[in-house]
């Protein structure tokens, strides 16, 4: 009777994740499917015939390569600057033991919980306020602030995992607070620090929700051309167009993982034993 | 190997509390060049504190400490002269066997030899030298352990503290690298304090033990000195089986000895030791199970006792027997022996035979 009821949960999991992996895979798979179709309208699912030719109408359009452009920059540079930022931060909040750090902790992982639209219409009002013309300009700081979050939640968490006693043991190997910091700390943050930037990197590739309130025609994304286009001129070049962001996606995640050596790490054990 | 005329580390008068929770009081200390000190107590009696207080981990309320001579109870972590073992070893997971040592010679700006060659002194030390370019992850605990202890070497600090060093290792392993470990601040001449709550353990590493209790330090001396002349209820029954007698003391013989009479009537005869009760007055007498003889003339010391019992309880282990022998008049005595001598049945009668110095005692409490 247990066997059985074990089997019958084993099955129930097994379907589970089946069904999950499907939910999640399917829509892609699709997308992507029908980006090689051959016909010159939007038919029907699946594809009679494989073919490019979306693609070369994508790579033609210059609102498209404009936006990839700009998406690229963009997500680039929002990347370094909320590493950059975030890390600090993480690091400031876990050698901090102050009144009030727990709220300080709520305050930059906000952005998480709060709606984006809500994040992009506060900045449209601020980043006027305070003069930044630059559409470019607005978009970096923008996404910096959204991105910002997912870095210092994985670096938290990564530094959650040491347990003090690494620490005390450099310092009493005559290492001073910042020698600490660089070599023991920033290196076992590593795990931390890769995740946060391939999260940041695609957060902002992907943003439209704060982006399509503060982009200007010189400064738009890709995503918001999608959303453009998609308005004007429906047709399967938006399936080549998405497809072409998964592969930036994933060729983000692999690069990022070979300059910084995620195996390398997970494979020395990095967490408290 | 101990140069008693240099005191190489020395605390006087530390406390320390949390909020108003005081967790030391008053704790005085000194070890000299090249002992081995082992602060052995209960959970929670300050052991660990004491210990990162000389670190400069907690910053202590009151109180001096020095090593070898100077003041540091003001200095930041990095600029005391220790090294410090910790319980889960705290190696550097990112950094190999040899980078782990060579970690302290770079920071400590470490002069007296070329690092590579240091880092191969100490890795023959602690017999790690096939396991150089390990990480720590590729470890046993115990070859953790000895990195560890060959990482806070690598300076040659003048001091070292070690955090229950070998707790979180399996009792077989523990017997062996007690010894070793002994070996080895032996032969460096280090000036060390073991935290420890295994008097075993203590016993074997230490060359002296200073037993803490609720933040105070209530004995030191020899292992086997504070285990044969406890000078309190607490620290006999800490160091192991006690078996505790109410007597009052009806006579001094000319020579010192002290003799108290039992419940039950009768009589025995105990060495001198320290001040001398009052006649009259009530003792508190306690005897270490092993300490009481089967057959009484076992018992070579010119004071010889005798009480008379029988048999309760007979229980064997590996190595020895134990036995509950009831004494007429009530009392309950626990005797350990050797398992190769003959062991007497339930329900027969023994006399158990001790020496006037095999028992200790004070004043009893209230009375
Ligand atoms: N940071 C702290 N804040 C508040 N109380 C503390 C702190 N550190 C230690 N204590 C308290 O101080 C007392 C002594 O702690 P300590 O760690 O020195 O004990 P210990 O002798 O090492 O015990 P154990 O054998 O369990 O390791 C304990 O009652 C503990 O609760
Ligand atoms: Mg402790």
């Amino acid at each position: 009777m247990r066997r059985l009821l074990d089997g019958l949960w084993g099955a129930f999991g097994g379907l589970t994740v089946i069904l999950s992996v499907a939910f999640l895979l399917l829509p892609i798979a699709i997308a992507v499917m029908m980006s090689f179709d051959a016909r010159t309208f939007l038919g029907a699912f699946p594809p009679q015939a494989f073919s490019w030719h979306w693609y070369q109408r994508f790579i033609d359009e210059p609102l498209y390569m404009h936006g990839l452009r700009n998406s690229l920059l963009l997500a680039s540079l929002s990347t370094l600057l909320s590493v950059g930022l975030g890390v600090a931060a993480a690091i400031g909040l876990h050698k901090a033991r102050f009144r009030g750090r727990q709220l300080l902790v709520s305050i930059f992982l906000a952005p998480l919980v709060v709606p984006a639209v809500v994040i992009g219409f506060g900045l449209l009002v601020t980043l006027s306020a305070l003069g930044v013309v630059s559409g470019m300009g607005k978009l970096l700081i923008a996404h910096g602030v959204i991105t910002l979050p997912y870095v210092i939640r994985s670096v938290t968490a990564t530094l959650a995992g040491l347990g003090p006693s690494l620490e005390e043991a450099a310092m009493s190997l005559g290492a001073s607070p910042w020698t600490v910091i660089r070599t023991v700390v920033l290196p076992l943050c590593r795990p931390g620090i890769v995740v946060g930037a391939v999260l940041a990197f695609t957060v902002s590739f992907d943003d439209v929700s704060v982006g399509i309130f503060l982009a200007d025609p010189e400064s738009t994304t890709l995503p918001l051309a999608l959303v453009s286009m998609m308005r004007s001129n429906f047709d399967l070049t938006i399936a080549a167009a998405s497809t072409a962001m998964i592969a930036v996606s994933c060729i983000a995640l692999v690069l990022v993982e070979w300059l910084i050596g995620v195996d390398r790490l997970f494979g020395t054990g990095t967490t408290k034993r | 190997m101990i140069d008693s005329s240099i005191v190489a580390l020395s605390l006087s008068g530390i406390s320390k509390g949390y909020g108003n929770i005081g967790v030391l009081h008053g704790i005085d200390m000194d070890l000299h060049q090249g002992e081995i000190v082992a602060l052995l107590g209960p959970s929670g009696c300050g052991k660990t504190t004491t210990l990162r207080a000389i670190g400069g981990f907690v910053a202590p309320d009151s109180g001096r400490i020095r090593i070898k001579g100077q003041d540091v109870t003001r200095l930041a972590v990095p600029e005391r002269d220790f090294g410090i073992v910790f319980q889960d070893y705290a190696l550097f997971p990112h950094l190999t066997v040899a980078e782990n040592i060579r970690y302290g010679l770079k920071h400590r700006r470490y002069r007296a030899r070329p690092h590579a060659e240091r880092v191969d002194e100490l890795l023959r030390l602690v017999r790690m030298e096939a396991f150089a370019d390990r990480y720590p992850a590729q470890l046993s605990g115990g070859q953790k352990q000895r990195v560890a202890l060959a990482r806070a070497l690598g300076p040659n600090p003048a001091v070292l503290l070690l955090d229950e060093p070998l707790s979180a290792l399996d009792a077989s392993v523990r017997g062996k690298l007690q010894v070793e470990l002994r070996q080895v601040l032996r032969e460096v001449g280090i000036t060390t304090v073991i935290v420890t709550h295994d008097h075993e353990e203590a016993a074997v590493v230490a060359d002296r033990i200073v037993l803490m209790h609720e933040g105070r330090i209530i004995q030191d001396g020899p292992p086997l000195g504070i285990y044969d002349r406890p000078r309190s209820r607490f620290c006999a029954e800490f160091l192991g089986e006690v078996n505790w007698l109410a007597g009052r003391v009806v006579a001094h013989r000319d020579d010192g000895p002290v003799e108290a009479e039992l419940g039950n009537g009768q009589r025995i005869v105990l060495a001198a030791r320290g001040p001398r009760p009052a006649l009259g007055s009530a003792l508190e007498i306690g005897i270490r199970p092993e300490r009481l003889a089967l057959a009484d003339d076992a018992v070579r010391p010119a004071i010889r006792n005798r009480v008379e019992g029988r048999v309760d309880r007979v229980q064997a282990n590996r190595t020895n027997v134990e036995l509950c022998v009831a004494l007429d008049g009530g009392q309950s005595l626990m005797v350990t022996h050797r398992r190769d001598e003959r062991v007497p049945a339930v329900g027969s009668r023994v006399v158990l035979g001790f020496g006037g110095d095999d028992a200790f005692y004070w004043p009893a409490e209230g009375a």
